[in-house]
């Protein structure tokens, strides 16, 4: 069975079409065959009868009469039929009275029965009375071999044989035509899939055959195939489409959607790439760094759709006045960059200054207005001024800056000087100035831990400050200068907005009172609406007033007593929470300390930070603990770092603990995190 | 004639089964039996009805006296009636043997016979040559017989092929 089932369809076909006719054609043949030697036999038996009758009634006068001679003559008329082998005439009394015996019969040829009649028999025998006057007078036998008919049929077994040849070769001719009926298509379907999968062309097609099991397998095929097609068609839809999507994403990504201009990001690639380049070349790069003067006041005075109008043309303008393979880009707001490759000297580049800055002067007129604005542009060398894309952005800001501190619409070259450290304060106070629209400050929020429970009490809120430009810059270098230049007010009122929203958000939605400790500085502090401020900040975002902590310096408090007694009067009166930081630093009046309505003492990290080494602090410790005990102040230990300086102060009773033992200072969600956890923290 | 042929017994034994004669009664009984026998190959003309009516003419001699014996005898589904007749009282006979005696006189007899359907028998030599139907004649010891088909076809008898084919001698 296996070696036909692995045959080509075709043959298959052809086969079973072969072997189908082969055994109808046999059958055929054969009946034919029995029916011819049916026929001629029965032909031939009757005729021996009817001779037998004959014999039988021409014999019956020689037997009447006794004429043997007569009868022998009868019966040798017999040797015409050439199967009849024996003739005998009886008497009545079953006397031999005549016989004949054919030349044919062979010499032993003996029989002795008086009938015979099979098919299958050649042999056939028959026995005829002689009858006269209705009286039986003797029989005539006769004996005859019919194999001699079998000669007669070769010419009919040949044409029979010759018949079934035609008809198998027939067969073999319609097997062809039905293979290709059949056959033809499935190979077409095989040959179709086999060059699909090939060239991966779904649009190709079977020819339809006919609608018979072939011809649906041909309708299943291609609807298969066309759904493929339609699948592979929308892939391909769905791909440029997704990639339609990624360039405008990178466009976004890479470009500033008013101007069009290369964005920050990729102006750092852009200069990354110039800058090595450079390297390689041993070439000059200039970065120039543009900042408009007055753009802030015309984008709170006349809207920012007008703000947008006028950056779109003065871009435009900026774009103009450099050559094509300068970048120019926009970084935000209204600071422009241009990098200038293969730079021609100073004197070049004061000409593209010029240039840009006069583009910039030249009035914008917009619908009904005329604006004038001016440009301070600050110019850093590579690899002169700085040899890395970080510094040369920074020197040129600060180039800028000094720009604009010489009275703006002028440009400056950077050099070293500008870095020493009054101008580093200068720097500093032109880019705080922005650093709260830039959204640069942050806060950060370090626990504070009840060392009565291990819980966490509170925590105080700590600003951070990132600047693109000049990175991480410490509360120690950038608050004083916001003192010194009063944009303090403006970055207390954030830290204690924020910190004030923060604790509401934790009331709210971890259901933890968490006491929130905000810094206040002295020029804060001794701003005339401060207590109103507060006031209004805590109506304003719903915080529990007993939940705020203001911490100031003992130097905050001892500075202006009068109008600091009255003010923190009145807090207190409110309900706010009061804690003198850095207690132990300052010459506190242990006089005011009584007087004053203050909740905690903070000591000062510097205390702690030698226990247990340090006898000497852990006696100034234990003082400070056994003061604020007698004052029934609370009291809260500073820079905590180590398990044995939580163990001393938890034995000496003080009440709460802050430092890097506990956490460092960290995001908001931490703070969350550590809330959801019921984070119970041990020193033992 | 009355010799001893030695097939004649053999013959005469296988006919009739009857034992080995060489008597003169025997031959007669051999030519009744002949003449019997003829009866069942003849056709009479349909108005030749009734009883098959055997004549016999001359003296008795061994044969006519064998030939009573058939009295009552059948043949063709009709009895044989045997009688004794004169030259003239014909009428009725369906078979006229004429005697040995009667040689001289046959042509009369014959001229008589013709007006009858009757088939005509003699032992008389040349009895078909003189006009009879069928002359019966011993050669070789062996009984045989000569037929004038003119005479039984005058007569309006039908002769069987098969007696014809038997006949020693057929005259047309």
């Amino acid at each position: 069975m296996s070696p036909f089932r692995d045959l080509p369809l075709k043959s298959k076909l052809s086969l079973a079409l072969l072997l189908s006719s082969g055994i109808a054609v046999t059958l055929l043949f054969i009946l034919m065959l029995v029916n011819a030697v049916y026929n001629l036999r029965q032909g031939a038996v009757s005729q021996i009868l009817v001779i037998t009758e004959v014999t039988a009634a021409n014999s019956a006068a020689a037997l009447v009469f006794n004429d043997p001679k007569s009868a022998a003559d009868t019966l040798a008329a017999l040797r015409v039929e050439p199967e009849i082998m024996l003739a005998e005439i009886h008497d009545a009394n079953n006397q031999r009275f005549a016989s004949y015996r054919s030349i044919r019969a062979s010499a032993d040829f003996k029989v002795g029965e008086a009938n015979r009649d099979n098919f299958w028999d050649p042999i056939f025998i028959t026995t005829r009375f002689v009858v006269v006057d209705n009286e039986p007078i003797g029989h005539v036998w006769v004996v005859a071999d019919l194999s001699t008919l079998l000669s007669a049929l070769t010419g009919q077994v040949l044409a029979l044989a010759i018949a079934a040849i035609i008809s198998l070769a027939l067969t073999l001719l319609i097997a062809n035509r039905f293979r290709t009926m059949i056959a033809a298509p499935i190979e077409q379907v095989a040959s179709t899939a086999k060059a699909i999968a090939h060239d991966q062309d779904f649009s190709r097609r079977v020819p339809r055959a006919g609608s018979d099991e072939v011809g649906q397998l041909i309708d299943a095929f291609n609807h298969m195939v066309g759904q493929i097609e339609d699948r592979e068609l929308r892939l391909k839809d769905e791909l440029q489409h997704r990639k339609a999507t990624e360039q405008k994403l990178e466009k976004l990504a890479h470009y500033d959607t008013l101007t069009g201009l290369p964005n920050r990001h990729m102006f750092q690639q852009a200069l990354a790439l110039t800058l090595e380049r450079a390297r390689n070349l041993g070439s000059q790069v200039a970065l120039f760094f543009i900042d408009l003067d007055n753009f802030k006041v015309i984008n709170d005075s006349l809207g920012h759709v007008t703000g947008d109008m006028l950056l779109k043309i003065l871009s435009q303008r900026l774009t103009k006045c450099v050559r094509s393979s300068d970048i120019i880009s926009r970084l935000g707001g209204d600071e422009f960059t241009v990098i200038i490759d293969h730079v021609k000297g100073a004197e070049h580049l004061r000409e593209i200054a010029d240039k840009l800055a006069a583009a910039v002067a030249q009035a914008v007129e917009l619908k009904d207005i005329e604006l004038q604005t001016t440009a301070s542009i600050g110019i850093a060398l590579f690899p002169d001024d700085a040899t890395n894309a970080e510094d040369l952005v920074r020197n040129a800001d600060t180039a800028m800056y000094f720009a604009k501190s010489r009275g703006r619409s002028n440009f400056q070259f950077f050099s070293a000087k500008m870095n020493d450290h009054a101008n580093k304060r200068l720097i500093i106070e032109a880019h705080l100035r922005r650093a709260i629209e830039k959204n640069e400050l942050s806060l950060m929020y370090q626990p504070q831990i009840d060392l009565a429970t291990g819980h966490i009490i509170g925590a105080e809120a700590l600003l951070r400050w990132t600047s693109p430009e000049l990175g991480e810059v410490g509360p120690a270098e950038f608050i004083p200068v916001a003192e010194e230049t009063g944009i303090i007010q403006q970055i207390g009122d954030f830290v204690m907005e924020s910190a004030c929203l923060q604790a509401r958000r934790w009331m709210d939605e971890e259901g933890a009172s968490l006491r929130i400790a905000v810094n206040v500085s002295i020029r804060q502090f001794s701003a005339r609406q401060f207590v109103d401020n507060v006031q209004a900040l805590l109506a304003r975002t719903g915080l529990p007033v007993e939940l705020l902590e203001l911490e100031l310096t003992e130097s905050c408090i001892m500075d202006n007593v009068e109008d600091t007694l009255i003010k923190i009067r009145e807090l207190h009166e409110l309900g706010i929470r009061l804690s003198i930081d850095d207690f132990g630093t300052g010459y506190s009046s242990m006089t005011y300390l009584k007087q004053l309505p203050i909740s905690q003492l903070k000591v000062d990290q510097s205390f702690v930070r030698n226990i247990p080494e340090s006898n000497e602090d852990m006696e100034i410790v234990r003082a400070v603990l056994h003061l604020s005990h007698g004052l029934k102040l609370e009291t809260l230990a500073e820079g905590v770092e180590t398990v044995a300086q939580a163990r001393f102060l938890a034995q000496e009773g003080c009440m709460i603990a802050q430092g890097y033992y506990f956490s460092r200072p960290v995001p908001p969600e931490e703070i969350t995190v550590l809330l959801r956890g019921r984070r119970r923290y041990t020193w033992q | 004639m009355r010799s001893f042929p030695c097939i004649l017994p053999a013959l005469l034994g296988l006919l009739f089964a009857l034992p080995v004669m060489a008597l003169e009664q025997d031959e007669a009984a051999v030519k009744a039996a002949f003449i019997y026998n003829f009866t069942k190959f003849v056709e009479w003309p349909a108005e030749a009805e009734g009883p098959l009516q055997l004549c016999l003419i001359g003296e008795t001699d061994s044969l006519l006296a064998a030939l009573a014996n058939l009295e009552g005898k059948q043949s063709q589904g009709r009895s044989i009636r045997v009688r004794s007749t004169g030259h003239y009282a014909l009428d009725g006979c369906r078979v006229i043997v004429v005697g040995a005696s009667e040689a001289d006189r046959l042509t009369a007899i014959l001229g008589n016979a013709q007006r009858q359907p009757a088939l005509t028998v003699s032992e008389i030599g040349h009895f078909a040559d003189a006009g009879g139907m069928i002359g019966l004649v011993v050669n070789n010891a062996r009984v045989q017989f000569e037929i004038n088909a003119q005479a039984a076809q005058r007569a309006n008898l039908k002769l069987s092929a098969q007696l014809l084919k038997l006949a020693w001698k057929v005259k047309k």
